[in-house]
C-alpha cells in the first residue's frame, strides 16, 4: 500500500518541481512583455502631445515670422511622416520598424530644433506670449518622451535580459518560441539634444 | 591547449562582466543624495534658522494636503543636466504619496544658476509646466539674481503650495493599500498540498480531516506581518513617482 502510493506520488511530485519554474519563467516572461507594452503606451502618448503641439507652433511662428516658409513647410512634412508610422504589438518586435520609426522621429525632433533656433532672427516673435508658452510645452513634452523612452528601454532591457537567460529560452523554445527580442528605441546621437530654449 | 583556451575565454568574459559594470556606474555618475527632510541645502546657502522656517513650512503642507514639497540645493551638478539630477532624486526620494505621485521637487544649482521644478505625475495637471516656468522665471529669477537665496526657495515653495494644496486644503484621500501578492512559493506549495490531499482522500478514507484543519491554521497567521514598514519619524517619501513633468530656467 505504502509502496503503490510512493509509486504515484514520486513521479507526479517530479513532474511538479520541474514544471513550477518554467511556469514561473513564462508567468515572468509574460509580465515583462507587458510592462514594455505599457511602457510603449506611454513613449506614444508622449509622442501625440509633441504631435498636437505642433499646428499651434507652426500657426504662431507663421505670423511673426515671413521668411522661414521653408521651415515650416520642412516641420509640417516631417510631423505627416512621423505621425503615418505607427507602431504596435508585433511591429515592436520588428527592428527595421523600430529603426524607421525612430528616424522618422529624430527627424521630427531635428526640424523642430531648427525652427526654434530661427526665433533669433524675430524680436516679435521672442516678445509674443505665445510663442513663449509653446516653447515651454514644447520642452516639457521633449523632457517627458525622453523619460518615457528611458523607462521603455530599461523595460525592453529587463524583458530581453530574462528571455536570454539559460532559463528564459529553455521556456521560450518549450512553448514555441512565442517571446521575441525587442529592440531598443534609442536616441540618435544627432537629435540627443533637446531644442533648448533659454529666456 | 584547449583548457588554457577555455581558461583565457573565461578571464575575457570576467573582466568583460567588471568593464560593464564599471561603464554602468559610469554612465550614472549622479547619485542623489539622502533625503535629509523637506529642505536639503547641500550648498550651505540657508542660514540654520532659515533652512527650519522653510522646512517646518512644507511639513506643515504636507499635513494638511498630502502634497510633498521638497526642496534641494546643490553647489554643482557635476556636468549633468538639472533635467536629469531631478528626475533621478525626486524618483529616488519618492516624493507625493504612492498612487497619487502628488510630490514636487525644487531643484536649484548654484555653481550653474539652473532651477528646475520638478512635478510628480498626478500633479501635473495642478502645477502645470507653464506655471512651473512662471514661477521660476518670474518669482525666483529676480530674486535669485540678487543672491537672495532664501528669499527666492521661499517665494517658490509658496508658489507651488499655492498651485498644488487646493483652495480648501482639501486632503487628498488615500490610495488603496495594494493587497499583498501571494507569493509563488505559497501558490505552489498550495497547490501541491492540495493535490497530496485529494490523492490521499481517495486512498485512505478517513486521514483526511486532520490536514484541512492544520492547513486553515496556517492561513490565517500570512497577511498579518505585511503593511508595516512606514516612515518612523522625520521626512521619508510616500513612493510617489514623476514623469518627468515640470520646467526648469536659467537665472
Amino acid at each position: 500500500m505504502n509502496l503503490k502510493l510512493a509509486l504515484v506520488f514520486l513521479p507526479l511530485l517530479t513532474l511538479l518541481f520541474a514544471f513550477a519554474p518554467g511556469c514561473n519563467k513564462y508567468d515572468e516572461l509574460v509580465q515583462k512583455d507587458q510592462v514594455c507594452q505599457q511602457a510603449w503606451a506611454d513613449v506614444e502618448t508622449q509622442l501625440q502631445r509633441r504631435y498636437d503641439l505642433i499646428p499651434n507652433i507652426v500657426a504662431t511662428v507663421k505670423g511673426s515670422a515671413q521668411h522661414e516658409e521653408k521651415t515650416l513647410q520642412e516641420v509640417t512634412q516631417a510631423r505627416a511622416d512621423a505621425s503615418s508610422i505607427k507602431l504596435s504589438g508585433e511591429d515592436l518586435d520588428d527592428p527595421a520598424k523600430v529603426a524607421a520609426f525612430q528616424k522618422a522621429q529624430d527627424n521630427l525632433k531635428g526640424s523642430l530644433s531648427r525652427l526654434l533656433v530661427t526665433q533669433e532672427a524675430y524680436p516679435d516673435l521672442k516678445a509674443n506670449a505665445q510663442f513663449h508658452d509653446l516653447t515651454v510645452e514644447l520642452e516639457g513634452t521633449e523632457n517627458r518622451i525622453a523619460r518615457s523612452r528611458e523607462q521603455y528601454n530599461a523595460a525592453v532591457g529587463d524583458y530581453n535580459t530574462t528571455l536570454s537567460q539559460i532559463r528564459g529560452s529553455v521556456v521560450n523554445r518549450a512553448t514555441g518560441k512565442t517571446f521575441k527580442p525587442r529592440p531598443y528605441f534609442a536616441a540618435s546621437s544627432d537629435a540627443q539634444a533637446a531644442p533648448k530654449v533659454s529666456f | 591547449m584547449k583548457a588554457r583556451g577555455g581558461l583565457v575565454r573565461a578571464l575575457a568574459l570576467f573582466a568583460a562582466c567588471f568593464a560593464l559594470l564599471f561603464v554602468a556606474r559610469r554612465a550614472g555618475a549622479y547619485s542623489p543624495p539622502p533625503v535629509q527632510g523637506h529642505v536639503n541645502d547641500l550648498a550651505g546657502v540657508l542660514q540654520p534658522e532659515e533652512r527650519q522656517s522653510l522646512d517646518s513650512y512644507l511639513a506643515q503642507i504636507e499635513q494638511q494636503s498630502g502634497s510633498q514639497i521638497a526642496v534641494l540645493v546643490l553647489p554643482s551638478l557635476n556636468g549633468e543636466t538639472v533635467e536629469d539630477v531631478a528626475f533621478t532624486t525626486f524618483n529616488a526620494w519618492k516624493l507625493g504619496q504612492k498612487g497619487l505621485d502628488n510630490g514636487a521637487l525644487l531643484v536649484l544649482a548654484t555653481g550653474e544658476h539652473r532651477v528646475r521644478i520638478e512635478v510628480g505625475k498626478g500633479a501635473e495637471g495642478d502645477l502645470t509646466d507653464l506655471q512651473a516656468n512662471d514661477i521660476i522665471s518670474n518669482t525666483m529669477g529676480p530674486r535669485l539674481k540678487a543672491g537672495h537665496f532664501y528669499d527666492a526657495l521661499n517665494a517658490g515653495t509658496h508658489e507651488m503650495a499655492a498651485a498644488l494644496v487646493r483652495p480648501d486644503g482639501q486632503h487628498h484621500a488615500a490610495a488603496p493599500a495594494a493587497a499583498p501578492a501571494m507569493s509563488n512559493v505559497v501558490f505552489w506549495a498550495i497547490l501541491i498540498l492540495v493535490v497530496i490531499l485529494v490523492l490521499a482522500r481517495r486512498r485512505g478514507g478517513g486521514g483526511g480531516g486532520g490536514f484541512w484543519g492544520g492547513f486553515g491554521g496556517g492561513g490565517g497567521g500570512y497577511g498579518g506581518g505585511f503593511g508595516g514598514g512606514g516612515g518612523g519619524g522625520g521626512f521619508s517619501g510616500g513612493g510617489g513617482s514623476s514623469g518627468g513633468g515640470g520646467s526648469s530656467g536659467s537665472y
